[in-house]
């Protein structure tokens, strides 16, 4: 028994090394997609065999490092780092003019962390809450995945247009299926997930193939970005973010972390913003509101990555938050390791200390690794990848990623199903402000749609 | 640099959020698709026929684990031929730039003064060390921008 606990220990530590070292490069790169990165390399460990705990303890370690890696475009150059960083991107700005963009930085990535201590045990307590009513859930799941894909396509950019698509966007996925199922005898789920998070990419794609749209997209120049000058601070390796951060924005940070863990099946950009709205209007000074504000925004940011996979993960096993849909998809579906329906996945296979014990692994791992990288070589990295690495480089590996793992799932049927649903879902969310959210809860949805609908079994 | 890009007229694009060369972009996917899927085709072969007695799932698994290192293999090779379409500017900040921050934003000098006085020593100590305090604390402000 201790030798079996020894070595689920070790492959939990191992694998959330590798997590935070992979993440912490990947977070560098502005714009990256955190459903696009994080849930194909995730897919692969899963696939490959990795125990249950150690695919968690890797998850969590890759997303706080791309997280805090992440808030280095945002504070230092004012490019968003992700989707999530939008929020935060005019406060940072107004420091970075002021010439303390590595103030925004400490202050963003010291926020993360303590909001990362705080979300985790709150969130494996609130998911022990709600795992009575786990049974009622599940066998409502079909249900509960169409009123949330009305939802959330409510609350999308597109709106009415989201409302609109869901059926015929339910429709085309499982004729997709079917096509699957009559080719290979079996139905498809990664071709049609990766086909989804590629989208906005085959959109610029066929944007520019086409000589009518063609000028949507084209510039004359290279793209122009501006970087801060170093000036670093404090002495040695290892900052201590509880130094960096005042007692009163310690608190803030905290308290919003706390309230953001609660919130599982909210937008996290929602909740990132209201955070920052209370406490703007209730810190004064420019310079004190500000970093306050950063502090806990990026918290609020870092709590509901964690929140939304924890709890939805442990107390459910199926995908009910923006998070679980994204990101962190594979974990509750990567067949024919894990399934969400029935439930197959770390919700079974990890027992609520493990959840604890092994994200503490990934969240400490996470804060060793990428949390000093960030503090030290903000700067140097930034330089680096803006002059070495190309965005053509990126796109030829993502290319790569897509057409192997859709091959390794489906063959050329895998290819051809996850470049039908990355052209027309890319073009509904470029063109029509549908974001993938709204089409991962249609597919979840789509097999009950179609079944109840039409009779198509 | 920026005189290396204008001598023609490239065609520049954005995709996925950052500037490429179209035809660089074209080799590049190119590049990717045949080194990622002939890895993995070629690693499952060379494991089916070397190792055959390994369980089917964990040898596609290790195939596709070889098709990914492709992956990587073609963004070394993409980054190595082609430089990213970046310009990088390092600026430099000055008092006068800073009062022009403020001034852009509307901000109210002589609020942000009275509001500097509740705020903790902590918060100060780190304003004065990074030499922006005196840019709140002066009441009225006499400095031309721009001009």
């Amino acid at each position: 028994m201790d030798a079996l606990f020894f070595n689920e220990l070790l492959w939990g530590l191992g694998a959330a090394l590798a997590g935070g070292i992979i993440f912490s490069g990947i977070g560098l790169i502005s714009g990256t997609d955190e459903t696009a990165t994080i849930a194909p390399l995730t897919l692969l460990i899963i696939l490959l065999g990795f125990p249950p705990v150690a695919v968690f303890a890797w998850f969590i370690a890759a997303a706080v490092s791309k997280h805090m890696t992440h808030a280095i475009p945002t504070a230092l150059m004012g490019v968003p780092g992700d989707t999530m960083a939008v929020p935060m991107l005019q406060d940072a700005s107004v420091l970075r003019r002021l010439g303390v963009p590595h103030i925004a930085l400490r202050k963003m990535i010291s926020g993360s962390i303590i909001a990362a201590f705080v979300a985790l045990p709150i969130s494996v307590g609130f998911a022990s809450l709600l795992a009575p009513y786990a049974e009622a859930v599940k066998s409502w799941a079909p249900i509960i995945f169409t009123i949330a894909a009305v939802i959330i396509a409510y609350t999308s950019n597109g709106r009415w247009a989201s409302i609109f698509v869901l059926i015929p966007f339910a429709f085309l996925m499982q004729g997709l299926n079917k096509m699957a199922i009559a080719a290979l005898g079996k139905s498809v789920f990664i071709s049609i997930f990766l086909g989804i998070a590629i989208g906005p990419m085959f959109a610029d794609l066929v944007t520019l193939l086409s000589p009518v749209s063609r000028h949507l997209l084209l510039r004359s120049q290279p793209r122009e970005f501006w970087l801060a000058p170093e000036l670093k601070s404090w002495k040695g390796y290892f900052p201590n973010p509880l130094h960096v951060l005042t007692g009163e924005q310690k608190l803030y940070t905290a308290a919003a972390a706390a309230i953001a863990s609660l919130t599982f099946t909210f937008s996290p950009v929602g909740m990132t913003v209201m955070a920052g709205e209370i406490i703007s209007s209730r810190v004064k000074s420019l310079y004190q509101r500000l970093t306050t504000s950063l502090a806990a925004m990026n918290g609020v940011t870092e709590a509901t990555y964690i929140a939304e996979t924890v709890i939805p993960l442990m107390a459910f096993g199926i995908p009910l938050s923006p998070m679980a849909l994204g990101p962190a998809a594979p974990l509750f579906n990567a067949p024919p390791v894990f399934t969400s329906q029935p439930v197959h996945n770390l919700h079974n296979l990890l027992a609520p200390y493990q959840f604890l014990l092994y994200g503490f692994i990934g969240v400490m791992v996470a804060s060793l690794v990428a949390y000093p990288f960030s503090m030290n070589y903000a700067r140097k990295a930034s330089v680096w990848v803006l002059q070495k690495v190309s965005q053509e480089a990126i796109i030829s590996m993502f290319t790569g990623l897509i057409i192997v793992l859709s091959y390794y799932e489906a063959g050329v049927v895998g290819i051809a199903i996850s470049i039908t649903i990355a052209i027309l879902g890319g073009i509904l969310n470029r063109y029509f402000g549908i974001h993938t959210g709204v089409q991962y809860m249609t597919y979840y949805a789509s097999g009950y749609l179609v079944l109840t609908l039409f009779g198509i079994k | 640099m920026s005189e290396e890009f204008g001598v023609r007229k490239k065609p520049f694009a954005d995709v996925w959020g950052d500037t490429v060369d179209l035809k660089h972009l074209a080799i590049a996917m190119i590049i990717g698709i045949l080194i990622s899927l002939s890895c993995y085709i070629l690693g499952l072969n060379y494991l089916q026929s070397h190792f055959p007695q390994l369980p089917a799932n964990l040898m596609t698994a290790y195939a596709l684990l070889i098709g990914i290192s492709g992956c990587l293999f073609s963004a070394i090779i993409s980054a190595n031929l082609f430089k990213p379409k970046r310009i990088l500017n390092e600026n430099d900040f000055s008092e006068a730039d800073r009062n022009a921050v403020l001034d852009e934003l509307n901000i109210d000098r002589e609020r942000e003064a009275e509001e500097l006085k509740t705020v903790g020593p902590k918060i100060v100590k780190e304003m004065k060390d990074l030499q922006i305090y005196d840019l709140f604390a002066k009441k009225s402000v006499d400095h031309k921008v721009g001009e």
